[in-house]
């Protein structure tokens, strides 16, 4: 991992993808959607390179459109008719508008989960619900190393069957019955071979009262920053959002709120708080620049 | 002072009238190295696991055990986590969690430790086995190797006082095995950590162990130094004899008594000795004659790659198999052995280059060519052996032909899973022979068998080649493939660097060569295996 803000704690990571969602979901503000739309197509590419470019192109785009099809295809509420169907229904501002701002919001939310999945990896997960659940934490840890094992085991089964002779491709209900019978295989070989996972996890004093779970994390002064910054920054955002002055309408009619103090001060808080993992990454990547970087 | 007793041991399993342990009396002082061996079903498992609480099986038992002077059933659990730890055969089962730093922290969570302990604990580990660049992996990215080092180091890490291992190294490949076991020594050694083990690799053991226990139906035997086991050879059983060293095995076929060399090095010195006033008149053998019945399998200019970017895993490899013939492939771990087994049955495609098969192209020809995987448990589905064996489609005269030729006859109600691990490879090379191939391939076939399976497996090999079958197979073993392979070829980097027939393949190779060829080398030309060594020997010291 390249990005500073991945390398946080894991409760930093977890919290910022926790409120970046749910304030996305809360605000349909054009200004507020498009902050974090950017900022969430932003982080992404950084941590994902192309490949994100491209998901963006080849499949949000295109996601994007066909939500905004859909919404002025099937709903026909709105003053402001455009034009006027053969079957008598309207083709209206506000349910382009509309459409236009679901489908943004749906695309963000999946650029935020993308980079989610970078960021906090399967073992930050276990630390954050692990210390409450340790016995829950273990079983997701064990399904995470079996699943893989078993779907391997059971590829080498089918190809294995299949060079001995005992099944063809070329029929698909010669697949089907290669494929039932490497099943049941599998399910033996598992269940044989859990009996000697049980014995060493015994072995190892599993069921003894007062386990623990360890963990590789710690906090660091870093940390505390960023959490109080991501704070105070979301009190800013709360404020905005209560006092009413980021407000939205798409039915019946479209009125958005115009540009107020507290408009202002609450979307800047919002800006910064999207672009942050980005800032922080920059900050770092500044204090490495000036300490070691040869002009 | 001693650590383990067990005293008058009888054990019985469910259902069952044997005693699987009888009447075990045995003492284990502390910072022992012990080494038990025996065949495979002689109660040595049974014993091992009655040291250790949390996986004694349940069943009839009378006597006691004692572990420090207190009987073990009476150990806090706790403390029998802690002081006792066990090592099993497969490396993949042990493993609990999905991190190499996780599966290290695994027993010290059990026990409650806080995360600051952990880390300190797991970081020594880490540094004293020599981890930290795989600290960080997931458990999948491991070698075999590295996931039976990490299984000790996460017992380890819980700071026991003995540590029993069942047939640790069985899965492994010989150079990870020599490692391991180095490792094993080293942590008796350094720690003085009390070390029972069960093994049949006793080449290497020999060197650690401070006794040696041989256990027969549920009986301790012999329980002897390794030197004394060695001098008293001729009173000991088949097994026995065929487990030990090359090196002991030939000095008991020469000489009548007279202390066993255990290491090559004492080996050289040894015959240099034993021929010191002779006249050696005959010094080299005469190899057996392979006869040219044509080609079976011709691989011609093979590329392939798993990734289209990748590095190449077979690259310009040429080879060719005559008909008849065992051919062994040998060669390091990711040298693209079993890729070319792969390649060769059609599992994979070549990116480019020809295969032949009795001179057709591989995809025309009609000719059987079947694979047998290095996990055959991967080719059983069914409840009984007999099942196995009808799934393939054959009479029964057939099925019975061949159960006899495989020795497995006795063994038909059983369940795949409730056989050894050398009876499940001769189930699996069963199964494939009821399709009656022409050519086989076998991938690591003599993984987890100890001497004695692998003598009968040559057998069953070499009556496939009296039959005129093909047989080739990759292989680590290079005794098992001195003494029945016909021809050898050795795959490094990618690609095939020499062909030669057995005999020549391992006396021109200087470090990669049986240890009957190492001793002997500066007295004999081309000795390879046990028999060649003792039949100059014979004949030079005739008058």
């Amino acid at each position: 991992m390249t990005d500073a803000f991945s390398r946080r704690h894991p409760t930093v990571n977890l919290i910022f993808f926790v409120a970046a969602a749910v304030f996305a979901m809360l605000f349909n503000h054009p200004v507020f959607l498009g902050i974090s739309f950017f900022a969430a197509l932003c982080y992404a590419v950084k941590l994902k390179g192309k490949s994100a470019f491209r998901t963006f192109f080849f499949a949000l785009l295109p996601l994007l459109v066909f939500v905004t099809l859909l919404n002025f295809l099937v709903n026909h509420y709105g003053v402001t008719v455009l034009y006027t169907f053969r079957s008598g229904n309207n083709l209206t501002l506000e349910t382009i508008a509309y459409g236009a701002v679901t489908g943004a919001l749906v695309v963000a939310m999946i650029l935020w989960f993308m980079c989610y999945n970078e960021v906090v990896t399967e073992d930050k997960f276990m630390h954050v619900f692990g210390k409450r659940m340790p016995n829950a934490a273990l079983l997701i840890l064990m399904v995470l190393r079996f699943v893989p094992m078993y779907s391997k085991q059971l590829s080498e089964t089918y190809a294995a069957r299949k060079n001995a002779g005992l099944a063809s491709d070329e029929r698909k209900i010669d697949i089907i019955k290669n494929g039932v019978s490497s099943v049941s295989g599998v399910i033996t070989w598992a269940l044989e071979h859990s009996i000697e996972t049980a014995d060493s996890m015994k072995a190892r004093g599993y069921g003894l009262k007062g386990r623990t779970n360890y963990s590789r994390f710690t906090f660091a002064p870093a940390d505390f920053a960023l959490l109080f910054v991501m704070l105070t920054l979301s009190a800013l955002i709360i404020a905005g959002k209560i006092s009413g002055a980021a407000d939205a309408l798409y039915n019946p009619v479209i009125k958005i709120d115009g540009a107020s103090p507290m408009l202002v001060l609450s979307s800047i808080a919002y800006l910064i708080f999207c672009f942050l993992p980005l800032i922080y990454d920059w900050k770092e990547e500044m204090k490495w620049n000036r300490l070691y970087a040869k002009t | 002072m001693e650590q383990i007793i067990c005293k008058n041991l009888n054990f019985s399993y469910p259902l069952s009238d044997e005693n699987a342990l009888d009447n075990i009396n045995l003492s284990v002082r502390k910072g022992e190295f012990i080494v038990l061996c025996g065949r495979s079903g002689c109660g040595k498992t049974t014993l091992l696991r009655h040291m250790k609480a949390a996986v004694t099986p349940a069943g009839k038992r009378s006597g006691e055990i004692l572990f420090c002077g207190k009987p073990l059933s009476e150990m806090n659990s706790r403390d029998a986590a802690m002081k006792i730890g066990f090592v099993m055969q497969d490396p993949d089962n042990q493993i609990v969690t999905d991190k190499v730093w996780h599966e290290l922290a695994f027993g010290l969570e059990n026990l409650g430790t806080e995360s600051s302990v952990i880390r300190l604990k797991a970081a020594e580990m880490a540094a004293y086995f020599g981890m930290k660049d795989w600290f960080n992996k997931k458990i999948s990215e491991l070698s075999g190797g590295q996931k039976q080092l990490l299984n000790l180091a996460s017992v380890m890490v819980m700071n026991p006082e003995v540590i029993i291992f069942d047939e640790p190294t069985s899965q492994l490949d010989p150079v990870a095995a020599g490692n391991f076991l180095a490792t094993v020594s080293k942590i008796n050694r350094e720690l003085g950590i009390t070390v029972i083990m069960t093994e049949h690799r006793l080449e290497e053991v020999f060197a650690y162990a401070d006794r040696v226990l041989v256990m027969e139906n549920g009986r301790i035997t012999v329980d002897c130094t390794p030197k004394e086991l060695t001098a008293s050879i001729k009173n000991t059983s088949e097994f026995v004899r065929l487990s030990m060293p090359a090196t002991v095995r030939i000095h008991s076929a020469v000489c009548e008594n007279g202390e066993s060399p255990l290491t090559v090095n004492e080996g050289a010195r040894w015959i240099s000795d034993f021929l010191k006033d002779k006249e050696i008149k005959f010094n080299r053998i005469i190899p057996k004659k392979f006869e040219d019945k044509g080609t079976a399998l011709k691989i011609k200019n093979l590329f392939f790659r798993y990734d289209a970017k990748g590095a190449d895993i077979l690259e310009n490899l040429s080879l060719e198999v005559p008909k008849g013939s065992i051919f062994a492939i040998m060669g390091g771990n990711g040298a693209g052995k079993s890729t070319l087994l792969k390649v060769v049955s059609g599992q994979l495609k070549a990116i480019s280059g020809k295969i032949e098969i009795f001179g057709e192209k591989a995809v025309k020809s009609k000719a059987k060519i079947l694979y047998l995987p290095q996990n055959v448990q991967t080719l059983f589905t069914r409840k009984t052996v007999l099942a196995e064996l009808e799934e393939m489609g054959a009479d029964k005269r057939k099925i019975n032909e061949i159960a006899a030729l495989t020795g497995i006859e006795k063994l038909l109600d059983r369940h795949p899973y409730d056989i050894s691990g050398g009876e499940q490879q001769r189930l699996g090379l069963a199964k494939i022979l009821l399709k009656e191939p022409e050519i086989l391939l076998l991938d690591e076939p003599t993984k987890g068998m100890d001497c004695e399976f692998k003598a009968e497996f040559a057998k069953i090999l070499e009556a496939l080649k009296a039959e005129g079958k093909t047989v080739v197979m990759v292989s680590h073993d290079i005794e098992f493939c001195s003494v029945c392979a016909d021809f050898c070829a050795m795959m490094f980097d990618s690609t095939v660097v020499s062909v030669k027939d057995s005999n020549g393949f391992f006396a021109g190779n200087f470090f990669y060569t049986t240890s009957a060829n190492r001793m002997t080398r500066h007295v004999f030309e081309n000795c390879v295996t046990d028999k060649d060594v003792i039949s100059l020997c014979k004949k030079n010291i005739l008058p």
